[in-house]
């Protein structure tokens, strides 16, 4: 299916080599504080320029060992390529995230991971990390380097997180996200799959039976709108799981109807485009200035032209026979006063939209379930210092379930599970 | 009026820019396009007894797309003698205006020569080139740069040929040599009328790293080759700049037809401010084709324009007086460097050139930039590269990296107050030669 492919296609040799030739190497630059996990820019990409693909693959693993995905999904323009000195310079900054796909497929085509990386593990401490998703997989790779146990537990039926489950595969194919975690399993770290905290074992059990655990379990689903005939909604994870595992699954629909206009919503539009036999458009509560999507993201739909509604409500579900057809929906006063909760005044016409697939993409919810946990909390966000610790001993957590602010990115969670684990190491030194 | 004919050792050039012997002055067909693309004069691919070339002859070196310069493994004109004399005469018949010169080789044998040049002269050539360069294949005949790099042979060669024509004779040198003067001046006592220079460097353009061939390959062996291209030019600027500094150069007026990675209007002005009286080009049409003189010539035109000059006399040489022994040079000039932070790009790379290569004279200091270094954290914050005035040396290191159009120019600082080391008062180099060993010692510049 068209819409499975990756969309950007791989640098060929000669166009890497050309992309790699155009860095300055420049000497501890923007572009490398701008990386959240500090790759060696300047390093790898001389390397690629040479025809050292190994060596440039080994910079940037060291730093960031899901670097196969983070040169796929970065949001580069805001990191490290839009640090690039290039730019200010007028040029177009280096591809790096396309560079450092390059050396990553290249080095997974060609080697095996370097054999200082397998180091003996030392069956002395014990870590239980929970959740397989960036920060766990980050988390786990560092603590094998370092020679340390651990163990990853994972509720869903497959291992990555949102990289296997959600990512689009236009940006991110399924391939790329299981291919890291085999290589993470290559370390010596074991993965079991469904397996979930809070219900197949309690994270008093974890506690008790390993040195340290360590939560990556990111975050839940869109929250609830609260409007009648919602159960007929799909939740935006949901609907991008299907699209990527199932496509088949997915109900055939003429109109297709994304509420939300932040990335998941966006990523949302692009997928239904390419399978809506009809018509794909979206509908938002605020103006655009208030979206919290990336304007390279918002580019992106306006490119594909999927028709955006502004200060739209979605007040309730049409359903027909059982089957949704469509929306009832009202405009909002544009000079009503704007807040976050959307208290707006009620003052629009009031119009129906037709409507057979309308898919929820409000943001993800907070780990709720975790407040069950006695771990302290901040604003639904698990509660960490700056060594990642929670307010329980020995319990660690890193990734989306700690971003009270900042970016929800998969590079930031894998720096996370990086420092997760060098905090964790020194913690048994 | 702009006028750009030249008169060379008597032959006269509607242009300076003429064709270097080589594969584009292989035929009267190639000539006849160049110079109704305007080139103003040729040097015929080198004949001799016609000899067989190799396939596959070139490799280049590259920085990715770009040709740096080219090797190649070429030897004299493949085609029958008699047929490039024919194609010879015919063209100078068609083209009254340009210059048509004929390089020739031939063994180290007076009557081979003799017969050769007498050829030429029938074919109504304007000049003969001798072709005492040519770094590969030749000189295993004892020919080509096995003349060119021995004065005596050079002048013997010369002054056979000399004596039996009246045609202006251009003796082509080697830059493959210790000192280029040396085979000038034997070149001029046999008798050239002209010297024209340079040659290919002889080279090695690379090796395979998979099959551990030298390039090019020609069926897994490859030999020295012949170096040309934009690379070269610089060491074909400073060989230029020494012949036509010569005294004995000066002194007859000896014209000199310059040549050595020159592609644009502004190497070739800068071949002529060093005194040359044409140029010639070879690599830059064989990468580019014979197209490029419209450029050269718009370009040329255009400079001397701005410049106020009316003819090419009116600027040859007159870079000459700028070279001057280095124990000449002014030792209490001194510039030290200054970085604009309003320009600054944050690359750091003067910071570390330096620091490891230079003097450890530019620190990194904090400061607000004009933009968000880091877009998504929006801060304005960064260090910046500062230049300590009393540590600088002022080699200008950090100037030549910095990949921003002047943001870091070098000041120069007044005289008087300067002192090398702390208490002594610099003069010249000849003073600190002296204080130091009682005798004059000129560093070596590299
Ligand atoms: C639609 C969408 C598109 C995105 N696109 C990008 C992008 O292009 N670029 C980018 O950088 N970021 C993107 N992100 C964000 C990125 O995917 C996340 O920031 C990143 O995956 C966070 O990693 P994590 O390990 O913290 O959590 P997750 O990837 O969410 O992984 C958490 C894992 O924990 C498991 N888990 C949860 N609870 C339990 C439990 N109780 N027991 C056992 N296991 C459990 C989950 O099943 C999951 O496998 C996107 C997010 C979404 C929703
Ligand atoms: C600034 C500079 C100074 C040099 N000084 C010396 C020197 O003092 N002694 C020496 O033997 N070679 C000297 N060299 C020549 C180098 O050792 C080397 O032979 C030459 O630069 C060619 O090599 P490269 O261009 O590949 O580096 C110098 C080169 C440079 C660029
Ligand atoms: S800032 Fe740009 S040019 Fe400089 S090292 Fe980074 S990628 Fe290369
Ligand atoms: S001119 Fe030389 S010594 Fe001075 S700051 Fe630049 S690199 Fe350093
Ligand atoms: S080389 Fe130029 S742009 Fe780069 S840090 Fe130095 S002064 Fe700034």
């Amino acid at each position: 299916m068209e819409f499975l492919k990756e969309s950007l296609p791989p640098l060929s040799l000669s166009e890497a080599i050309g992309e790699a030739s155009r860095c300055l190497y420049c000497w501890n630059p923007p572009c490398v504080t701008a990386c959240p996990t500090g790759i060696e820019i300047p390093k790898f990409v001389k390397r690629i320029e040479t025809g050292d693909f190994r060596g440039a693959a080994e910079v940037i693993l060291k730093a960031n060992f899901l670097g196969g995905t983070c040169g796929r999904v970065c949001p580069v323009e805001e990191l490290c390529e839009g640090a690039c000195v290039l730019t200010k310079l007028k040029k177009p900054s280096v591809s790096i995230g396309r560079l450092q796909r390059f050396a990553i497929d290249h080095f997974w085509a060609k080697q095996k991971l370097p054999s200082q990386w397998h180091i003996q593990i030392q069956k002395k401490k014990k870590v239980a990390i929970v959740g397989s998703g960036p920060a766990g997989l980050s988390c786990a790779a560092t603590l094998a380097q370092l020679g340390i146990e651990a163990v990853i537990f994972e509720k869903n039926r497959l291992p990555g997180g949102l990289s296997t489950y959600v990512i689009p595969s236009f940006r991110e194919p399924i391939e790329v996200s299981l291919k890291e975690v085999e290589e993470v399993k290559k370390l010596g770290v074991p993965i079991h799959t469904e397996k979930e905290l809070g219900k197949d074992f309690s994270l008093e059990e974890l506690r008790t039976a390993y040195d340290a655990v360590f939560l990556a379990i990111g975050l839940g689903k869109s929250p609830q709108l609260q409007i009648p005939g919602e159960a007929y909604f799909l939740d935006s994870l949901e609907f991008l799981s299907r699209a990527k595992l199932e496509p088949w699954s997915l109900p055939n629909a003429n109109n297709i109807v994304i509420i939300g206009l932040g990335n998941t919503a966006i990523d949302c539009a692009l997928v239904a485009k390419k399978i809506a036999r009809e018509k794909v458009s979206i509908l938002y509560r605020k103006r655009l200035e208030e979206s919290r999507a990336y304007p390279k993201e918002i580019e992106k739909v306006l490119k594909e032209a999927v028709p955006i509604q502004f200060l739209t409500m979605v007040k309730e579900a049409v359903v027909k026979e059982n089957k949704l057809v469509g929306l009832k929906c009202q405009r909002l006063n544009p000079h009503s006063i704007l807040d976050s909760v959307g208290k707006k005044e009620q003052t629009g016409i009031e119009f129906f939209l037709p409507a057979e697939l309308v898919i929820r993409a409000s943001g993800q919810q907070k780990p709720l379930w975790i407040t069950t946990m006695a771990i302290e909390l901040d604003n639904g966000f698990i509660k960490v210092n700056e060594k990642y610790e929670t307010s329980l001993p020995k319990v660690y957590a890193g990734g989306d379930c700690i971003r009270k602010k900042g970016m929800f990115s998969t590079v930031h969670a894998v720096e996370d599970g990086k420092k997760a684990a060098f905090s964790l190491a020194a913690s048994f030194s | 009026m702009i006028e750009l004919s030249i008169e060379f050792a008597g032959i006269r050039s509607i242009n300076p820019f003429w064709l270097a012997s080589g594969p584009p002055t292989n035929s009267a067909a190639q000539l006849n396009a160049a110079f109704e693309a305007g080139f103003g004069g040729a040097v015929w691919k080198t004949i001799g007894t016609a000899v067989e070339n190799v396939s596959n002859r070139y490799s280049s070196y590259k920085k990715w797309d770009r040709i740096l310069g080219l090797n190649n493994l070429e030897l004299i004109s493949d085609r029958p003698l008699e047929l490039n004399l024919k194609e010879i005469q015919e063209i100078k018949k068609r083209w009254p205006d340009r210059a048509v010169i004929v390089s020739i080789m031939e063994e180290y044998d007076r009557e081979k020569w003799e017969e050769l040049v007498k050829k030429v002269e029938a074919s109504g050539a304007d000049g003969i080139e001798l072709n005492f360069g040519c770094p590969h294949g030749m000189p295993e005949r004892g020919t080509g740069s096995k003349i060119g790099q021995d004065p005596i042979l050079c002048r013997e060669v010369t002054s056979w040929v000399k004596r039996v024509t009246r045609l202006p004779l251009i003796v082509k040198l080697t830059p493959n040599v210790t000192d280029i003067t040396q085979t000038a001046k034997a070149a001029i006592e046999g008798g050239a009328t002209a010297l024209s220079l340079i040659n290919t460097i002889q080279s090695i353009s690379g090796v395979d790293l998979d099959t551990f061939e030298v390039l090019p390959s020609i069926g897994g062996k490859s030999s020295y080759g012949g170096y040309s291209g934009e690379a070269i030019k610089p060491i074909a600027l400073s060989l230029t700049a020494k012949v036509a500094s010569m005294e004995m150069v000066q002194e007859k007026q000896v014209p000199i037809s310059a040549m050595g990675g020159i592609s644009t209007w502004r190497d070739s002005v800068e071949f002529l401010l060093l005194g040359a009286s044409s140029v010639q080009l070879c690599s830059a049409v064989m990468l580019n084709g014979f197209r490029i003189i419209e450029d050269l010539l718009s370009g040329l035109k255009h400079w001397m324009e701005a410049k106020g000059f009316s003819s090419i006399a009116d600027f040859r040489g007159k870079s000459l007086s700028h070279i001057v022994p280095f124990h000449q040079l002014e030792p209490t000039f001194k510039q030290i460097a200054q970085i604009d932070p309003q320009k600054c790009i944050h690359c750091f790379l003067c910071y570390i050139v330096c620091r490891d290569a230079a003097h450890h004279c530019i620190d990194l200091t904090d400061g607000k930039a004009l933009y968000p270094v880091i877009p998504s954290s929006g801060k304005h914050e960064w260090m910046f590269p500062k230049v300590r005035p009393e540590d600088c040396v002022g080699c200008s290191l950090c100037q030549h990296v910095c990949p921003v159009d002047s943001c870091i120019e070098m000041i120069t600082m007044e005289a008087q107050k300067l002192e090398l080391r702390p208490g002594i008062q610099m003069k010249s180099w000849e003073a600190i030669g002296k204080r130091a060993t009682g005798e004059v010692l000129y560093g070596c510049s590299d």
